[in-house]
């Protein structure tokens, strides 16, 4: 079978709703640009672009180092959440620099300094695309038993929600995670997505509070027993 | 995932997973809107959650009545232990140091009155020991007066000699 190729990682934390973000995320992404200490330094993050959200409104800003191919890191501060994107051809090279390039200053920087508290959902989303483009018409065939066939558009997608093992035990918690798996195809190839979340009942108070490593490692573990397994239930 | 300090051991029995599964059933999003794959944002904020039962999230209102959001504190376990039971274990102490400071207090106090009763009867001794010394004196000045007497009572008799035995002639 044809390995998939990753396109992107990303792994963002939502907090409770900082409406100062949209009025200064442009002060923002200027703090951390021009902070030499900074990975997002200006000079390999030379690209920003505001994010309209689907209402309309500025909800943030985008700090990306795309190069010439268009394609780079980006750091993303709306008034939700914080996003950084990483594109490399390995998902452990990925996971690798999130750890420990990016991570770091997020933490330490991005939370504390622009006071963003109240957490209430991590995820990572793996990007992949495949070329095979009857993995559509195999899932198609096998979940209606042969009724329907050779679908010339294929939009697949589904969310499993399961209990958070810590939150099933100790009574203080409500946390749960949630899967989302979406794969569609286009003319040429098959797009995957992974997207791995934890919800947090109650709020997690400061980044500080959350083990992101140990969830970006469960991440991991996942997407091999999840995604790359399912995939393999498919293989010729 | 939350980090390993400052989680509570409080365990979860049986009814209580099973609220807690049926919680997560019904709670926050189900299936998201479309994620448009040139988005930047993984996170779509078109998602239309179907929330659950928010009356069976925890209660996070507080004694004054007033709601409010419910987060974790970040404080250790020992912190969080503190906060929990500071006021008790504080006014326990309090209580404690209170009580054997009364108990010192009455203890001083006895023995103040004790020694106060103590320095009185010192007091009356002494005085009886002056009075005493003084009739003592007068004593003294009686008993010289009388040997004054007496011996003034024989320097008078002295001219009467006592009849002697030896007979005589009539």
């Amino acid at each position: 079978m044809a390995e998939p190729r990753l396109k992107e990682v990303s792994l963002g934390i939502r907090h409770r709703r900082s409406f100062q973000i949209g009025a200064l995320s442009g002060t923002i992404i200027d703090r951390i640009a021009n902070d030499p200490s900074s990975p997002f330094f200006r000079d390999s993050f030379s690209y920003t672009f505001p994010i309209i959200d689907q209402q309309g409104d500025l909800k943030g800003r985008v700090l990306s180092s795309k190069n010439e191919t268009g394609k780079g890191d980006s750091l993303s501060i709306d008034i939700d959440s914080v996003l950084i994107s990483v594109r490399e051809k390995s998902v452990e090279t990925a996971l690798k620099k999130i750890k420990e390039t990016y991570l770091p200053y997020m933490q330490k920087h991005i939370f504390n300094e622009f006071e963003l508290y109240n957490l209430n959902r991590e995820g990572i989303v793996f990007d992949f695309e495949i070329d095979l483009p009857d993995l559509g018409d195999k899932i198609l065939r096998k979940a209606s038993n042969g009724t329907f066939s050779n679908a010339s558009l294929f939009d697949f997608k589904f969310a499993e929600k399961e209990k958070e093992p810590l939150s099933f035990v100790l009574k203080e918690y409500f946390d749960y995670q949630i899967h989302i798996v979406s794969i569609r195809n286009t003319e040429t190839t098959v797009q995957l997505k992974y997207d791995f979340q934890v919800y947090f009942l109650p709020e997690v108070e400061r980044i500080n509070d959350l083990d992101i490593n140990s969830f970006i490692d469960k991440s991991q573990e996942l997407l091999k027993s999840k995604l790359l397994a399912f995939l393999d239930s498919y293989a010729e | 995932m939350r980090s390993k300090t400052g989680r509570s051991h409080a365990g979860r029995n049986l009814s209580e997973k099973k609220e807690y599964l049926t919680l997560v059933e019904e709670h926050g999003p189900t299936i998201p809107s479309s994620v448009e794959p040139e988005s930047a944002l993984p996170f779509d904020t078109g998602i239309s959650g179907t929330i659950g039962k928010a009356e069976r999230l925890p209660n996070t209102e507080d004694k004054r009545g007033k709601t409010k959001p419910p987060y974790r504190s970040s404080k250790t376990k020992a912190a969080d232990f503190f906060n929990q039971y500071f006021p008790g274990i504080f006014s326990a102490i309090i209580g404690v140091v209170f009580a054997i400071m009364g108990y010192f207090f009455v203890q001083i106090s006895g023995q103040n009155r004790e020694i106060g009763e103590a320095q009185t009867s010192i007091v009356d001794i002494k005085t009886q020991i002056s009075s005493l010394q003084n009739d003592s004196k007068d004593l003294q000045k009686q008993e010289n007066q009388l040997a004054t007497w007496v011996a003034l009572i024989r320097q008078k008799l002295g001219f009467y000699q006592p009849a002697s035995n030896t007979s005589q002639p009539n």
